[in-house]
């Protein structure tokens, strides 16, 4: 009775009359013993392991649209191309071989008369004058078989280193009465004028630019009249005679702009010159059936002369393939080849001849096919070959040149074809991660009828070949149906998709790749066995992408 | 008088072992039936709180915090590696199966800084007065963005379908919000509220639009082409921040600089807003009534540190590099010309950008509540709640349970789905001591105890002084 009162009371105690104060306690220790449920090892960033991180990637690498100019405008910069109105190419390479201006090869030296005047006279009076005249005649220093009928100067002077012992004044006057400008001869008059003192010098020069001066001739010779005049002033004083005036003249710096004569017989300095066929140059192997070659020799004649040109050299050089050196012969070479020059009415014209070398006249067909890295030519050129004295012309402007041009259609067949790049790629900086596997998706779409195999080879800094790409007996590119004489033009696309994968382990081996070579072996149609000709709208479209399933360790360390 | 003792001290202990007043909501669920407190009426505006009038303790009248993740819980990215060793590990591919189209991380924050209320004309109409700090940040997530940077898109080609980010992007709000309310009691059954609240912008990011996308084609015929399109805008007003576009002549986003002066930055009162809350609800009878309301219809006009961005329906495609360009090219050439591409691929993607004013309106909410009284000192409710933001509807629901144990001391448990997740066991306490009431609620106190396990964290306690509640027959004890 007792101790449940007492329970009594006390739960009445408890909770009656403490139980706010139990609900106090009981809150604080529920809350404290839940706040130790929190879990700080769940934040501890320090024990965060690494993470393995497995994405896989698919992206696309390439698309290109190459057509024959693309790969052949980068692979070569010394060619042009040229199509006809139904797009079909060709290759032209050309090459200056030999030009030369009128005025460099024939050219006027400075020339020196040396007249003496000798003369008497009586005194004049005072105040009055007496006159007496010279003509004499100077022979032009020329090469040994030119004759000027008429020369038209754009530049040059007549000079005088005069001295004289005539001791009065006077004046001497000098006339080239077969030089003319605007229709008036050249008159130049030069004060004499004395001191006191003998001899009495003069110096003085004359410009002659603008005269169109005519020659005389005796035999070849070209002959200057000229006329001197002395006055003598009377003075009140007797002369002295005899009187004697050296002229020491000369004609320095003479630059025609039009000559006229015989010009004699000249030979063209023409050295040996080399066309580097580049299309062939980086060709590593090759062999080639061009169908047409064309060697075009030209020559642009502005001099009014006959010239003879003589082909003495043409030869086909490759580093690869034999023979390694093919004359170019034939009857189409003439010799002597005799070229046109423009007549007197087609002055300042250029007259034109071509030499055309094909495959009928010519063994340029077979020296081409050897795929020469260049063609090597020596020619001569001689002037009025016949050596008879003939009225020429020259302008300053006049030249002469000769010309080659190679031309290549692209018709024909090729074989074993070798192209061949180096691309950059350094493996370790360019892959961030370990590669499980890679999966390269090619696809090409063939416009060209040529076929073909492609290799990648990764090498390291010595070039020495770590892997290769491809499957030896994949053939990625395969021809377009070509179609068939004369135009051949492609009847239709092929399309091909390759898949090429690399697991893992292989990719290890690219650790030490520092460079790509990207090898391409091609043939035109039917592995070359088919004649096939290209157009300008021919195009191979190429995609590569690739998708990659790659690896690697993520630490927060 | 045993069963009074063991219930109270039970729903104590459950209460106490599941708060840590650690999180909250801006507008909990918890409390939209707490009528001891009065800010219940936040949610409610037509909702009466109880007593005759009350002011709020200064600064701590109210404090709301709430960190929510629809998509996953701290534990399911990091967590230790079980019987292998003690260390942690993290866990992407568990996040990422876990996530759903768009995923949301968003933080709440609002902290009342003064707040009154009294009643008139015989207790049937209600006016209230506060002034509060608000700020929230919700960060968009897509998954296909999470995937995609996580596992590649390999994955993509496989279902051939393109990365949807649709929505990335942070949307961020930080403002004054100054409110005056009234609540009438237009008859026995129907009672009216609102609150208009004038609001003074601090800073701002809106994605307005944000729609991105990647395609990886895998079709037979190409080599995985990627197509890119996005259609972008992007509104700020961030004192202080200034965003820098490179000089290539694109409006490419080159760096960010920020420059924050706290001065500068609360003192700022050019942005102004205007919001209504608007409230009724509806007593059926002594048993059932009803309420309704829509809080934040409204917005703000950003003037100030306005920089926007858009970048309208750009489209590109990548199918590779023209390698025709770069055949028998020294490597200087080579790597000019894949510079000179990306800069073509990437000018798609110009910024437009402007410094014109905009206007953000507010996430509107929708409150539709039933309740049942048990009796005087017991009732349940149900809550609906619909949450508007990125031109999508997101629904919650709350069921809850309410105990008056004594005049001073009411409880409340709650169950709530929110954020995806159904294991939201909320509560609510509001103590009373004199005219002084200390409360505290969460909608998820399991999140407050074990943020690392829950991916919602909310917390909301505050104190405040409420006179006139008692009637002579509530002030006897239940103890």
């Amino acid at each position: 009775m007792y101790k449940r009162k007492i329970i009594m009371n006390i739960n009445q105690m408890f909770f009656k009359h403490n139980s706010k104060w139990t609900m106090v306690v009981l809150l604080l220790m529920i809350i404290l013993f839940v706040q130790s449920c929190i879990k700080k090892d769940d934040f501890n960033f320090d024990k965060l392991a690494q993470l393995p991180y497995d994405p896989n990637i698919a992206v696309p690498l390439v698309h290109s649209r190459m057509t024959i100019k693309d790969v052949l405008d980068d692979y070569d910069h010394e060619h042009v191309f040229t199509e006809d109105n139904t797009h079909f190419l060709y290759l032209i390479y050309e090459r200056s071989v030999f030009s030369q201006k009128a005025e460099d090869l024939i050219t006027i030296s400075d020339q020196n008369v040396n007249t003496n005047f000798n003369f008497s006279i009586g005194t004049p009076p005072n105040g009055d004058s007496i006159t007496t005249t010279q003509a004499s005649t100077f022979i032009l220093t020329t090469a040994v078989d030119e004759s000027f009928d008429t020369m038209y100067i754009k530049a040059g002077t007549l000079n005088y280193n005069i001295s004289g012992n005539l001791d009065h004044d006077g004046k001497i006057v000098i006339t080239l009465p077969t030089a003319t400008k605007n229709g008036i001869p050249f008159t130049q008059v030069i004060p004499y004028n004395y001191s006191g003192t003998l001899p009495v010098t003069i110096n003085t020069s004359f410009n002659l630019t603008g005269y169109k001066v005519a020659f005389n001739h005796i035999g070849l010779q070209t002959i200057l009249p000229m006329t001197y005049s002395v006055t003598v002033y009377g003075d009140g004083t007797p002369v002295n005679p005899p009187y004697s005036i050296t002229m020491s003249e000369s004609f320095t710096n003479i630059k025609y702009q039009k000559l006229i004569g015989y010009l004699g017989q000249k030979t063209f300095s023409i050295t040996n010159d080399t066309i580097f066929v580049e299309i062939f140059r980086n060709n590593i192997h090759g062999y080639y059936d061009f169908e047409d070659p064309k060697l075009h020799i030209n020559t642009f004649n502005a001099y009014g002369l006959p010239i003879n040109v003589n082909i003495g050299l043409i030869e086909a050089h490759s580093d690869v393939n034999t023979p390694f050196i093919v004359p170019v012969t034939g009857s189409g070479i003439p010799v002597p080849w005799t070229i046109n020059y423009p007549s007197f009415s087609q002055m300042g014209q250029i007259a034109t001849t071509t030499l055309l070398l094909d495959k009928n006249n010519s063994t340029i067909k077979p020296a081409i096919n050897i795929a020469p890295q260049y063609i090597v030519g020596a020619i001569s050129a001689q002037s009025n070959p016949s050596g008879i004295p003939t009225t020429n012309f020259v302008l300053d402007t006049s030249r002469f040149t000769v010309n080659a041009q190679l031309e290549l259609p692209l018709w024909g067949k090729a074989w074993d074809f070798i192209l061949q790049d180096t691309i950059a790629f350094d493996y370790q900086s360019t892959t961030p991660m370990d590669v499980e596997w890679a999966e390269f998706k090619l696809i090409l779409d063939n416009g060209f009828p040529i076929d073909g195999k492609c290799q990648l080879y990764f090498v390291d800094s010595d070039y020495a070949v770590l892997d290769s790409l491809l499957n030896p007996f994949q053939q990625a590119l395969v021809s377009a149906i070509p179609g068939s004489p004369p135009d051949y033009r492609v009847v239709s696309n092929t399309k091909t998709t390759t898949k090429i994968r690399w697991d893992g382990p292989r990719w290890a081996h690219l650790a030490t790749c520092k460079h790509i070579l990207v090898r391409a072996y091609l043939n035109t149609a039917n592995s070359g066995t088919t004649i096939v000709k290209i157009y300008s709208d021919y195009g191979l479209d190429t995609r590569l992408g690739v998708r990659v399933q790659g690896h690697t360790m993520v630490g927060f360390h | 008088m045993k069963k009074r003792h063991s219930s109270v001290i039970f729903l104590i202990v459950l209460f106490s072992i599941f708060y840590t007043g650690k999180s909250y909501a801006q507008h909990d669920r918890t409390i939209d039936l707490m009528e001891s407190i009065p800010q219940s009426n936040y949610t409610n505006p037509s909702q009466m709180p109880m007593g005759k009038w009350y002011f709020g303790f200064p600064a701590l009248s109210s404090f709301n915090f709430a960190y929510s993740n629809t998509a996953f819980k701290y534990l399911d990215a990091v967590h230790h590696r079980g019987l292998i060793d003690d260390s942690l590990m993290l866990d992407p591919q568990r996040v990422l199966n876990q996530m759903h189209k768009r995923n949301y991380i968003g933080v709440d924050l609002s902290e009342e800084i003064l707040s009154f209320g009294f009643k008139a004309a015989k207790r049937k109409l209600f006016f209230n007065f506060s002034v509060t700090e608000k700020a929230s940040a919700r960060f968009c997530l897509p998954r296909d963005m999470f995937h995609l940077l996580w596992k590649g898109n390999g994955d993509f080609v496989d279902e051939n379908k393109k990365a949807d980010f649709k929505w990335f992007g942070l949307n961020e709000v930080h403002y004054h919000e100054i409110s005056l309310g009234i609540a009438k009691t237009l008859s026995p059954k129907f009672t009216v509220g609102g609150h208009v609240k004038l609001l003074v912008g601090l800073s701002n990011v809106r994605f307005r639009k944000s729609d991105i996308s990647l395609y990886t084609d895998g079709s037979e015929d190409l080599t995985y082409d990627l197509t890119g399109n996005s259609n972008v805008e992007v509104y700020t007003s961030v004192p202080g921040m200034t965003i820098y576009k490179n000089d290539t002549g694109y409006n490419k986003f080159d760096s960010l600089k920020f420059d924050f002066d706290p001065k500068t930055y609360f003192k700022n009162f050019n942005n102004k807003g205007i919001a209504v809350d608007l409230g009724a609800t509806f007593k059926l009878n002594d048993k059932f009534s009803f309420s309704a309301s829509v809080l934040d219809l409204g917005g703000i006009k950003w003037k100030t540190n306005v920089q926007n961005f858009k970048d309208p329906n750009a489209s590109v495609t990548f199918d590779g590099v023209d390698i025709v360009s770069f055949l028998y090219q020294p490597d200087s050439v080579r790597n000019q010309l894949i510079q000179d591409m990306t800069d073509s691929l990437t000018k798609h993607f110009d910024l437009v950008e402007s410094k014109e004013s905009y206007w953000s309106p507010l996430s509107t909410k929708i409150f539709v509540t039933g309740t049942y009284t048990i009796n005087e000192k017991n009732k349940i409710g149900l809550l609906v709640r619909e949450d508007f933001f990125n031109r999508t509807a997101h629904q919650s629901f709350t069921a809850t349970y309410n105990r008056k144990f004594a005049s001073w001391l009411y409880l409340t448990v709650s169950a709530s789905y929110f954020n995806r997740t159904f294991t939201n066991v909320g509560a609510g306490l509001a103590i009373l001591g004199g005219p002084f009431e200390f409360y505290a609620a969460s909608d998820n106190v399991m999140g407050a105890i074990w943020p690392e396990n829950f991916r919602n964290v909310p917390i909301h306690f505050g104190m405040n002084f409420i006179f006139g509640y008692k009637t002579p027959k509530e002030n006897k004890a239940i103890l």
